[in-house]
């Protein structure tokens, strides 16, 4: 299992690599400090080591106190990228909105600058190794992120480590998920999603169960996956997904959507699973997993898997993975997706990639593992009519896209007939 | 008549069958070692020609015979015979003046598919006789004495030419011609390769008679081939006689 999180220093990665901080205490006459915040190792959230962190801390018996760090980073970045602070998993405070991040533009070591509005809200990501990250989305060009850690209504005291902060230029790596959220909306008996990591873990044989249970009215169960970095355009929302074994109609699958999301701005409208199946492949049912993709109408860095009562009967529905792919192979023509050969001879099966980085990957059937041939064009020598199944793929990356089926059909040769041989 | 018994002559003479053991005596169409030889018509007497057909064809097919090859040894195509076979439609008469060098030959015939321009080629082997020669080896010339018993034996050897690997079986049938208007005469129950002449007797009238043998393939009728002849002069008593040896 290939888990985002194993490669903290990834290349493409860029990090805030300087910083400022500061505390603020709160002192009483005569009494003294009755409050008091601390900033330890500050270096160690912008240094390149990413298994380190800066320590703020805050105590209080009286009155408020903060502690504060603002990660710098080298230039700066434009509106509405969501940058990444790598934070301790410290439910108490996140939750009671003890910790804020605020954005800035031109910081510098020595300067707040000026702040950069955000786009609520923050969101509090969980990854599938159970770290916590914050996923900042300015509304400005920003350079700059900076935390502040209250101390506790209720008194007492208050830490969080700080990691890094980051951002990811768009195209980098393997585009795999970066965290994922779920929500449950309305009136619901029994609806849950159980082990929602399990679908950006990378691994398709774990899923992320969607138990639909008894929806009401206008009740909803969603899962939402979130990567680090913008799309490039023409990237495919792939989702592989199974279903318990059941008589199957497309109907069914009208209740469940997908939709893209650039930050928290929806994109394009969204797409049902009945609209990008067929039934032929329902039929495949039995746990079977089925990748499908669709291209969004704009770039995306998120993907929402939605259900409503509509799905209600399907009962439920298992998620194996969300990703972020090329689309689906495409062909020239019909003569190059379904070649004609006679028995003995090779086919010649000629596919393209959406885009240079990306390849692809040639199977036998629509979920074989095994695969068969990598390369644009295949050329198989079958003896019998076979169905071949392609999808894209980035190079060096186990993500894939959607299937698509490729044919070829094998003729017989004609059978060695009654000759005659006479002389005269 | 009283009968003056002289010594006999005696002849000696050495029977020497050759026969290339290599590979077995072909008389029947199992016998030859290309497994693709099944049926008579596969072989071609010497001379004749080779016509191919499909008697039934597939009209979803397309059938053209488009090379042939000779073959020694009934496996391997020898590439340097390769003959282009002009545009046919299945049907295609080779003509014997094409078929001079005996042995095998297989014809390519290429069936396409009409519709989904699949095809294949096929063989269809056949093998060509050789043109049999048949010699006789006798221990002489012989000058006989009419009434007086000698035992003179004639062997047959066949071979073919030009020369082929296989060795066919062939039948015998001797036969005598007695010089000047005699009758061929066919000798009763001589049909193997030698025949030992229990002449002259007194009922041997004198003169010159010529003997001789004729063969067939065993294994198909590609008519008589007539041998060379040895001659036997009987001359009256009680003349002693005089053995000389003739030249032949």
């Amino acid at each position: 299992m290939l888990v985002i999180f194993g490669g903290d220093a990834k290349g493409q990665r860029l990090y805030a690599t300087t910083e400022r901080h500061g505390h603020t205490d709160n002192v009483i006459p005569v009494v003294g400090t009755t409050a008091i915040g601390i900033v330890t190792d500050e270096i160690k959230s912008v240094n390149a080591d990413y298994t380190d962190f800066t320590t703020l801390y805050t105590n209080s018996t009286l009155g408020t106190a903060t502690a504060w760090i603002q990660l710098i980073f080298p230039s700066s970045i434009s509106a509405n990228k969501t940058s990444f602070i790598k934070i301790s998993n410290n439910a108490g405070a996140l939750l009671g909105g003890e910790v804020t991040v605020k954005a800035y533009f031109n910081s510098s070591p020595v300067a707040d600058g000026t702040q950069a509005s955000i786009a609520p809200p923050i969101t509090t990501l969980v990854a599938p190794d159970g770290s916590t990250y914050l996923a900042v989305t300015p509304t400005a060009t920003y350079n700059s992120l900076k935390i502040t850690l209250t101390s506790p209504i209720a008194l007492g005291n208050n830490s969080a480590d700080i990691y890094y902060a980051y951002y990811e230029p768009p195209n980098t790596d393997c585009n795999l998920a970066l965290a994922t959220s779920t929500n449950v909306s309305g009136i619901s008996v029994g609806g849950n999603v159980d082990s929602p990591n399990n679908a950006i873990d990378n691994d398709l044989s774990t899923y992320s169960t969607l138990s639909v249970g008894l929806l009401g009215i206008a009740a909803s169960i969603k899962q939402m996956v979130y990567f680090s970095s913008l799309s490039n355009p023409g990237d495919a929302a792939t989702v592989t997904f199974s279903i318990p074994p059941r008589l199957l109609t497309l109907g069914l699958f009208d209740g469940i959507t997908l939709t893209a999301y650039n930050g928290p701005t929806q994109v394009g409208t969204p797409i049902t699973f009945s609209s990008l199946l067929s039934l032929d492949l329902l039929f495949l049912g039995g746990g079977n997993r089925l990748t499908t993709s669709f291209i969004p109408s704009g770039i995306f860095d998120r993907i929402e898997i939605s259900s409503t009562s509509l799905a209600s009967v399907l009962g439920s529905f298992y998620l194996h993975e969300v990703q972020r792919t090329p689309p689906k192979p495409s062909f020239a023509s019909t003569s190059t997706q379904n070649a004609i050969i006679c028995i003995g001879s090779q086919a010649t099966l000629t596919a393209n990639a959406a885009s240079p980085g990306n390849e692809l990957r040639w199977y036998a059937s629509i979920n074989s593992e095994i695969l068969l041939h990598t390369g644009n064009i295949y050329t198989p020598s079958p003896t019998t009519t076979t169905t071949y199944y392609v999808a894209s793929a980035k190079q060096g990356c186990t993500s894939e896209s959607g299937r698509v089926p490729a044919n070829v059909t094998v003729n017989p040769k004609p059978s060695h007939p009654l000759t005659q041989v006479t002389s005269h | 008549m009283k009968t003056k018994i002289l010594r006999p002559l005696v002849i000696c003479f050495l029977v020497v069958i050759t026969s290339n053991s290599a590979f077995a005596q072909v008389s029947a169409i199992g016998d030859f070692s290309n497994a693709n030889m099944t049926s008579l018509g596969q072989v071609i007497c010497s001379g004749k020609s080779v016509d191919l057909s499909i008697p039934s064809p597939d009209p979803g097919n397309s059938y053209e015979w488009q090379t042939r090859f000779h073959s020694t040894d009934g496996a391997t195509e020898e590439s340097a015979t390769s003959f282009a076979i002009a545009s046919n439609t299945g049907t295609y008469s080779d003509i014997a003046s094409n078929l001079t060098t005996p042995g095998y030959y297989v014809y390519k015939l290429k069936v396409t598919n009409t519709t989904t321009l699949c095809s294949e080629i096929y063989d269809q082997w056949v093998y060509v006789l050789p043109t049999p020669v048949i010699t006789i080896t006798a221990p002489s010339d012989v000058l006989a004495c009419q009434s007086a018993t000698e035992n003179i034996t004639f062997t047959a050897s066949g071979a073919s030419t030009p020369s082929v690997s296989e060795t066919f079986a062939i039948t015998y049938q001797w036969y005598s011609q007695k010089q000047g208007g005699g009758a061929e005469t066919l000798i009763t129950g001589e049909t193997s390769n030698s025949y030992t002449v229990a002449t002259p007797t007194g009922s041997t009238a004198t003169g010159i008679y010529d003997y001789f043998v004729k063969v067939k393939y065993a294994i198909k009728d590609c008519g008589e081939t007539l041998s060379d002849k040895k001659t036997v002069e009987v001359q009256a008593s009680p003349t002693k006689p005089t053995i000389t040896i003739a030249s032949n």
